[in-house]
């Protein structure tokens, strides 16, 4: 992962190996308690502005809602899963300004201040090259973890375009399987660095 | 096992061949229009329904439940195959259950039955005759229509071909198909002919999967959809007191609360706790408000359920009350015998949650008398009998929408939550969508029956077990009470108890066999060593004889089972291969119906860690309908063996169940999943099964090759209460 020298105007910053960019957060798009260009009251209930796969939306949901019933529930956008609700399985996982993150840990307030990617978003031109290579191996049997398992991947493979087997290990413990993939999973994720790196869509 | 199937055929909407496909219907059936107005489903009750599109698509739909094991893809490959479709040009669609296709399928035990890794076993039959016959009718078409012998035309990838070049796609010929008698009798393919049967094709919902789209039950969203989320009772068969949900009906979305009754659907399994529903306008607010229930409950007769109680009614229990299950020879007569050495040893089997990914629940909608259930069921009939069970409903005004599932594993077999959402339903005016938490469904599961074995055994010449007792202490019904024994031992008996049932219990992932197969194979080993003879040598000294077999079909598997183990043996370099100290490997033969699977594991303890790096599989099925969808199930049963043993196990302490969640009721890992050796044999026979049957042996192998590393015997499941019962 390339790091720049993070100034005190940045909070994280990463190289997209996909598109190349670098992926900075202003500091100042970050919402501020007193920034009122993120909540607005109207009578006494909060909105908050979301920004997910690029699109910016205005939800209505109570303090605290983790992201991931906002997508499910409010957004309608049913590509991310409800699984353990404790952060502990990973079917969840968004990118929060391109990092895996477990949405059913991160509140509607923090996700507010981020660009949120689902797996709705990474197929919008198209299959990502993860998702054809998932299907070139055969990896799914009832598919519900998949796209949490896909996030994950992708996140890791943008910043890491050739990782060792352990590295692969120590970011896909993160999500289980119950049906047991994990075979092929690996195998999918070593043929998506290949086409990542070969530049193939 | 009459495997026959008729077929009605119509014409669709649009110029589509609709053709419904029974299991069985008394006569020939003729062919009938479907006016243009008619929905192209409407009015069929049959197993399958089949139809042939102006734009040359096959669409199948409401083949079996999918839960993960692929059966609808494979079932949609048989189809093809028989008919010559190209099967680029096939989809498949989940189908919907009412009651006049369960009088079709009723009392065909396998007809709408997702379970016992049957689904293209019995199926396999039904779908070539009905794509054979379809096959015929659209030849006749275009032979017609081309004015030429039907003999001389086939089809080849969805189109028909006739002897001089001519060429029409299936759809151009479906209208006039549809007028054409359906043929009762047509010849199948012959082996050489099968273009897509035995091949690796892909799962034909996988692109919905990668792209999160796949239609769940929990992503199921209805115009004026409410939804629900029960507290109950957190001991098995317990009730509410009294509650107090003033908190939670003050919180935002709120629309209802109430008081949920138990209620219980008369066997195992099918029964739903008493609760508190609380209804609200997300899911989220739902289980926000539940939370704020404050709930007084009694906690009923199992409130004192535990370790304890069950260590003590196996003491307590009196051998002589126990139920004869198997009984061959004489084994008491063996106790007084000379020159015999007796081995004893005692497993336990734990209690063991389900673990799925995708929670439970339902959605329901009770409406213009009707009942109509979206749900990841394993049984249309188990769940619309539940919903009339549950109701008073009748059968005719039920429909379930079948979904596919985030995994089942045969949690969703049992109608718990379906007796849960119809009642809901009834309650509430609108669709109302049920999702369960994930700590619900562990601590309210349907386990996998916890089992104590005692064994002994008698042993000639300090080797040949020519005795064995079995008594088994189980939390169960008497539906899991049978256990065979591939071994020849003529004097075999098994005696059985049955345990209070502190917990409801449920099918999992292969079933009695896990457990059978976890006491006699570890069983098996101790004899073994105890003997001093290699651990495949004696399985294969002392396995049956299948020429001796009587029983044609024992006979099959015994000879499937001495054959995968040769092959393991030199699979995993057995006898060539010597492995260092702290490293160990064990082997073990298990079944699931006619397929048979040996599997050496081999562990590496060195470091304190316990290590499973390999293993080595060998599976004997008959006939390989889809080898890549084969060899999934086999690695996802591999790990699902192997997690029980060293992750898995339900604790029940005052009644409750103990674990919540992944933390504390943990799966494999990524990290943790072993490099695995895969081949699976072919023999004549029928196709077999895959989903279940390598997860019996997984375990005692592993508990086998932990034996060798360490030279400690483990004899439960899973390992870290060895020794609590």
């Amino acid at each position: 992962m390339k790091r720049v020298a993070l100034h005190a105007s940045h909070s994280i910053a990463h190289v997209s190996r996909r598109t190349g960019c670098l992926v900075v957060l202003a500091k100042d798009r970050v919402r501020d308690e007193t920034d009122s260009s993120k909540t607005r009251r109207e009578g006494s209930m909060p909105v908050y502005e979301l920004t997910i796969n690029g699109s910016v939306h205005q939800v209505d949901v109570d303090a605290g809602t983790p992201l991931l019933w906002v997508l499910r529930d409010t957004l309608k956008l049913t590509g991310t899963k409800y699984g353990c609700g404790k952060g502990l399985c990973g079917v969840c996982t968004v990118h929060a300004n391109g990092m895996a993150v477990r949405s059913c840990q991160m509140p509607v307030e923090g996700a507010a201040a981020m660009e949120i990617a689902t797996v709705e978003g990474v197929s919008e031109n198209g299959l990502h090259p993860a998702q054809e290579a998932w299907m070139e191996e055969n990896v799914s049997q009832c598919g519900y973890c998949q796209s949490g398992q896909i996030m994950n991947a992708i996140s890791l493979l943008e910043m890491n375009s050739d990782p060792s087997k352990a590295e692969i290990d120590s970011t896909m413990r993160g999500n289980l399987c119950r049906c047991g993939t994990y075979p092929r999973i690996e195998k999918a994720i070593i043929r998506a660095a290949k086409k990542m790196r070969g530049g193939q869509s | 096992m009459n495997r026959r199937c008729f077929i009605k055929s119509a014409t669709g909407a649009a110029g589509s061949l609709v053709l419904g496909v029974y299991l069985s219907k008394p006569g020939a059936l003729a062919s009938e229009a479907v006016t243009e107005k008619s929905p192209i489903w409407e009015g069929y009750s049959p197993w399958l329904v089949v139809a042939v599109t102006p734009e040359n698509r096959i669409i199948i739909k409401g083949f079996k439940q999918e839960i993960g094991q692929g059966s609808s893809t494979g079932a949609a490959m048989i189809f093809a195959d028989e008919l010559g479709a190209d099967w680029d040009l096939v989809s498949i669609e989940s189908g919907t259950y009412d009651s006049r296709r369960r009088a079709e399928t009723a009392g065909k035990g396998w007809g709408d039955w997702v379970g016992g890794s049957s689904a293209i076993r019995y199926a396999w039959g039904p779908l070539r005759e009905a794509g054979a016959a379809i096959r015929e009718m659209l030849i006749l078409a275009a032979a017609r229509q081309w004015g030429i012998a039907a003999l001389d035309c086939q089809i080849e990838k969805s189109f028909v071909i006739g002897p001089a070049g001519q060429r029409g796609a299936l759809g151009e010929f479906a209208t006039l198909a549809s007028e054409i008698d359906v043929p009762q009798t047509v010849p199948l393919k012959p082996d050489s002919e099968l273009k897509i049967i035995g091949k690796s094709y892909a799962n034909l919902y996988q692109e919905k999967h990668v792209t999160g789209s796949l239609e769940y039950t929990i992503n199921l969203d209805l115009p004026d959809m409410v939804h629900a989320a029960i507290a109950r009772c957190p001991v098995f068969m317990g009730k509410v007191k009294s509650f107090d949900a003033s908190k939670a009906r003050s919180m935002p979305g709120v629309i209802d609360v109430f008081e949920i009754p138990e209620f219980d659907g008369g066997s195992f399994g099918n029964y739903a706790r008493a609760g508190v529903a609380v209804v609200a306008d997300s899911t989220w607010r739902a289980f926000k408000a539940r939370d704020a229930l404050e709930i007084e409950w009694d906690l009923g007769p199992n409130r004192d359920g535990s370790f304890d109680t069950i260590r003590k009614e196996i003491e307590e229990m009196d051998s002589g009350a126990m139920e004869s299950i198997v009984d061959a020879g004489d084994v008491d007569a063996l106790r007084n015998a000379e020159g015999l050495s007796l081995f004893e040893a005692s497993y336990t089997s734990h209690l063991q949650e389900h673990g799925l990914m995708e929670p439970l629940g339902a959605v329901a909608h009770h409406h213009d008398d009707l009942m109509e259930v979206w749900a990841p069921i394993q049984f249309a009939d188990r769940a619309a009998a539940s919903v009339e069970q549950r109701t008073g409903i009748p059968q005719e005004k039920i429909i379930i929408h079948g979904r596919p599932a985030g995994g089942s594993f045969g949690r969703r077999y049992n109608c718990d939550y379906i007796h849960e959402v119809s009642f809901l339903a009834m309650k509430i005016d609108r669709p109302v969508k049920l999702t369960w938490t994930h700590e619900d469904g562990a601590q309210m599961g349907n386990y996998h029956p916890f089992t104590h074995f005692k064994m002994k055994a008698f042993l000639e010449d300090g080797k040949r077990p020519i005795g064995m007792n079995v008594d088994q202490f189980k939390m169960t019904s008497e539906r899991w009470w049978g256990f065979s024994n591939k071994y020849d031992v003529p004097n075999f008996r098994v005696r059985g108890a049955r345990l209070r049932r502190i917990v409801d219990l449920g099918p999992w992932r292969s079933v009695a066999e896990h457990l059978n197969t976890f006491s006699l194979e570890c069983f098996i080993d101790e004899l073994a060593h105890f003997s001093g003879i290699d651990p495949m040598d004696y399985r294969e000294m002392y396995m049956k004889n299948p020429a001796a077999e009587e029983d044609a079909n024992w006979g099959l598997l015994v000879g499937r089972a001495m054959r995968v183990l040769r092959e393991v043996r030199v699979l995993s370099e057995w006898d060539s291969v010597t492995l260092p100290e702290g490293k160990g490997r064990g082997v073990a033969i298990g079944r699931f119906n006619n397929t048979l699977v040996a599997e050496v594991v081999t562990v590496d303890t060195r470091g304190g860690k316990l290590v499973v790096e390999k293993v080595d599989c060998v599976s004997d099925s008959g006939k390989i309908l889809n080898p890549q969808m084969a060899s999934g199930q086999l690695e996802g049963g591999i790990l699902w063996g192997l997690t029980a043993v060293i992750h898995g196990g339900i604790e029940v302490r005052d009644g409750r169940v103990v674990e919540s969640n992944y933390h504390d009721r943990p799966l494999m890992r990524f990290d943790e999943s072993p490099h695995m050796n895969i081949r699976m044999l072919e023999s004549d026979g029928e196709v077999g099964g895959f989903g279940e049957s390598v997860v019996p042996a997984a375990g005692p192998a592993l508990l086998n090759a932990y034996y060798d590393a360490t030279g400690k015997r483990i004899r439960s499941i899973p390992m870290k209460w060895d020794e609590v019962i």
